[in-house]
């Protein structure tokens, strides 16, 4: 007789499908498992069923090396239409059974079972630990416990296998490591991907010091930001740093790791994930240095006035130089000829009035009062120019290195690349305190600054009347704060955070790509692990506040 | 009787520099300089032959100066000596100023561009007054859509050379340093080329471009080349206000000596 199919027969394949262990390679320990049942109920063979929809596939077995049977002739189909174990103490005696060919079968029939049902957690039953005799007999209630717990240490064998194998094909799959520290630091477990990730076998790695793994230099910082830093809403700590690989190699990883406090709040480990962040770091890089050429591109109009004006006038002033030169040699030679010894006969007066000539003609008195001013004014043009074009470089290289840099000299730069951008809407004042050198990446906080000023410059120019921009810096602790304020409209309160998120611009289009600010806010923040804070400046202007750790870079891109 | 010349920037660096550049012309000219948009205006006078002003300056800018030229200094060609390379006020300026100057540029081409203007402007009344008669609105539609689909530059232009108003500006535009530097283009074909689609979109939805409803030119047929089209302007002002007034817009010589030669002939006809 073909056993009945269960209720949630549907469902109980799916839960056989989730386990993926249908036609997998022997499994040693659920061998011994099957030989277990074996000898604890003194039969000669048991056996890990697992019943498919047509058929009955054993994953492991003992005294038997039966691999696959139809289901119609499948005892464990019967078994796993209950909870409890099923015993057939006679199969030719039992009306189920009687007809059954295995029953019959020379030379090993069977005629006894007894078979615990394979109940998943989620409560499907999968199959059977199983034992067959070919004599007829009875099972102990203790033999018919045993199964049971056996059959539970089946369930949870494959479900551990499972749950592993998934594990394992996730953290393949999207390249992350996972790791577990002990609350020294040493790693007590890492998942595969780590040897991929790093060339280091994942047994040579365990038992280090995570942090042995870290870059020297920046060991410090990556142990205080694990420990100490900012938590996300998610609970988590987000640490850029770099491994060291072997042969002097690096790479750029996030951790991001949580503490597991043990019993009195101590520290009892840390668990987290290594993820490579080269290509997000190269796409990082990529935006801001796109980011930069575009603010750069706005820019360029200005600048080319700002370079254009002193060219200008230096060109007219050395052309001047030039002329008035030739006047004024054309007049030594007035004065050489009357020396001349020939000029013998000329008397004092004729020499005089012929002298006083050439001077009128050249103009001595003006050039005089002009030749003076006029190298003043082009040296000062010159510099002018020299000026611009050294607050420029700060704009347009990539800034891949962080370095200690006077953050007031970027300021100061900053307001002159930005000069024609500014000088016709509003007075930029400059108060700046003394501050110490700051580990940063300059060229992105010199776009930072840019962003602002041109935004308060944006901001003013739609105000209609000339409008004041006021940039500060001070040293606060282990800080520097850098405050971006003017005189115009502000912005709303309900739209303050707003601004920060990318692509949100009240600018009209071509103005701007509502890119700045979010890029401003993930520079300081991401990079340099700052604040860029808007609030409302006293008077009702915008007051962008920029909090820097002296040294907080972000080393991730070293 | 000295020329006067009105240079207008809002940095005395500049004027200080054009002031000792342009030396060379002061037994010729009296040479004049305002600090700011505000102090030009105030300087502006009906005896000026030419007014060189600096595009972007604090309160009144270059366009507002020259505007003001317009009317109380009707006589004076108008330049704009600009180093700013910004495509929004260089398109406010193309419909007045007869010329546009990229700084830096130096004393010599100004101290010849100067006896230059001025011969044009002196030599009949009205011709520093003459301007472009408005474009065709529908033309300038006709032209936008053209230029939208790609069309090529040869249909463009047949377009063009129905609207003098619209053909000078082009001509205009392309023969001075607004947008590009400065091209001896001789016919419309060439001035689109030379300052590229893009910008002549622009320069038709820029508001300052002069337009008018009606086909000013219904009852004569229609130009069918560049020369053609200017020479219409014939109908609006006597021949010896036309070319010079032509050259004082930037044309080139050969392109004013073609649309002298064109109505030359018409006139025996």
């Amino acid at each position: 007789m073909r056993a009945p199919l269960p209720l949630d027969e549907a469902q109980r394949l799916r839960a056989l499908r989730r386990l993926a262990v249908l036609d997998t390679a022997d499994d040693p320990t659920l061998d011994r498992v099957a030989g277990l049942a074996a000898s604890l109920t003194g039969a000669p063979v048991g056996l890990v069923s697992l019943v498919d929809e047509d058929r009955q596939w054993t994953k492991a077995a003992h005294g038997c090396t039966h691999r696959e049977v139809s289901r119609d002739v499948s005892f464990c189909a019967w078994t796993i239409l209950d909870r409890d174990v099923l015993t057939v103490p006679d199969a030719r005696q039992d009306a189920r059974f009687a007809d059954n060919p295995v029953v019959v079968a020379e030379p090993f029939a069977v005629r006894a079972y007894a078979g615990a049902p394979l109940v998943t957690s989620d409560g499907y039953a999968v199959g059977a630990l199983c034992v067959v005799d070919p004599e007829a007999r009875t099972f102990t209630v203790p033999q018919q416990r045993g199964l049971t717990d056996l059959a539970a240490l089946v369930v949870e064998a494959l479900e551990a296998r499972e749950l592993r194998m998934h594990y394992r094909s996730v953290c393949d799959a999207v390249g992350v490591v996972t790791f577990h520290a002990d609350g020294l630091g040493r790693l007590l477990a890492l998942s595969e991907p780590w040897e991929e990730l790093t060339g280091l076998p994942v047994m040579q790695s365990l038992g280090l010091p995570l942090l042995d793994l870290v870059v020297p230099a920046l060991r410090e910082s990556t142990r205080q930001r694990l420990l100490f830093g900012r938590r996300g809403a998610d609970g988590l700590v987000r640490v850029e740093t770099r491994l060291a690989l072997a042969r002097g190699r690096e790479v750029p990883v996030e951790l991001t790791a949580t503490l597991v406090r043990g019993s009195a709040g101590r520290t009892a480990g840390l668990v987290g994930t290594v993820t490579d962040i080269t290509e997000r770091q190269d796409a990082l890089l990529e935006q801001s240095h796109n980011a930069k050429l575009e603010a750069l591109g706005r820019l360029a109009a200005g600048l080319a006035h700002e370079i254009n004006t002193p060219i200008q006038f230096v060109g007219d002033n050395t052309r001047f130089l030039s002329s008035a030169y030739e006047d004024l040699l054309a007049l030594v030679r007035t004065y050489q000829g009357l020396m001349n010894a020939e000029s013998g006969s000329l008397s004092w007066q004729e020499r005089s009035d012929a002298a006083g000539r050439a001077e009128a003609e050249a103009d001595l008195e003006y050039l005089s009062e002009e030749v003076p001013a006029a190298v003043q004014q082009t040296l000062e043009g010159v510099d002018r120019v020299a000026s611009i074009v050294q607050s420029m470089k700060a704009f347009s290289y990539k800034d891949t290195s962080s370095s200690r840099a006077d953050l007031n000299e970027a300021l100061r730069s900053t307001v002159t690349v930005a000069t024609n951008e500014t000088k016709y809407v509003a007075d930029v004042e400059l108060d700046l305190g003394e501050l110490p050198l700051v580990d940063c990446h300059v060229g992105d906080l010199s776009q930072v600054f840019l962003n602002l000023l041109v935004n308060a410059a944006d901001a003013l120019g739609t105000a209609g009347r000339r409008g004041r921009i006021q940039v500060r810096s001070r040293a606060e602790g282990g800080e520097v704060v850098l405050t971006f304020q003017d005189d115009g409209p502000g912005v709303p309160a309900d739209i303050r955070e707003k601004v920060f998120e990318p692509f949100f611009t009240t600018k009209q289009v071509g103005r701007g790509t509502g890119q700045g600010l979010a890029l401003a806010r993930s520079i300081v923040r991401d990079r340099h692990d700052g604040t860029l804070t808007l609030t409302e400046a006293p008077g009702g202007g915008a007051l962008f506040e920029i909090r820097l750790p002296v040294h907080g870079v972000r080393a991730g891109a070293a | 009787m000295r020329r006067a010349a009105l240079f207008v920037d809002d940095e005395q660096r500049v004027l200080d520099g054009l002031r000792r550049g342009l030396r060379g012309l002061r037994h010729e000219w009296d040479l004049r300089f305002a600090l700011g948009g505000e102090a030009a205006v105030e300087a502006l006078d009906d005896a000026l032959t030419v007014v060189v002003s600096d595009m972007r300056m604090p309160g009144l800018d270059g366009v507002d100066v020259l505007l003001a030229a317009r009317d109380r200094a009707p006589r004076a060609a108008r330049i704009i000596l600009s180093g700013n390379s910004d495509r929004l006020a260089a398109r406010r300026a193309a419909f007045v100023a007869h010329r546009f100057v990229a700084k830096p540029c130096d004393a010599a081409t100004l101290s010849a561009l100067l006896p230059a203007l001025s011969r044009c402007v002196e030599s009949a009344d009205g011709v520093a007054a003459f301007a472009a008669p408005p474009a065709c609105a529908d033309t300038v539609d006709r032209v936008r859509s053209l230029l939208d689909r790609g069309a090529p530059l040869a249909d463009v232009a047949r377009l063009v050379h129905e609207d003098p108003g619209l053909s000078l500006a082009l001509l205009h535009v392309a023969s001075s340093a607004f947008f590009a530097p400065a091209a001896a283009c001789r016919d419309v074909v060439a001035a689109v080329e030379h300052v590229g689609p893009l910008v002549v979109r622009e320069l038709l939805d820029e508001p300052a471009l002069p337009t008018r409803a009606t086909r000013p030119w219904g009852a004569t047929a229609a130009a069918t080349s560049t020369v053609g089209a200017l020479a219409g302007l014939a109908h609006l002002v006597p021949t010896g206000v036309l070319l010079p007034a032509l050259e004082l817009w930037g044309l080139t010589a050969d392109l004013v000596a073609d649309v002298q030669d064109a109505l030359r002939g018409e006139e025996a006809a």
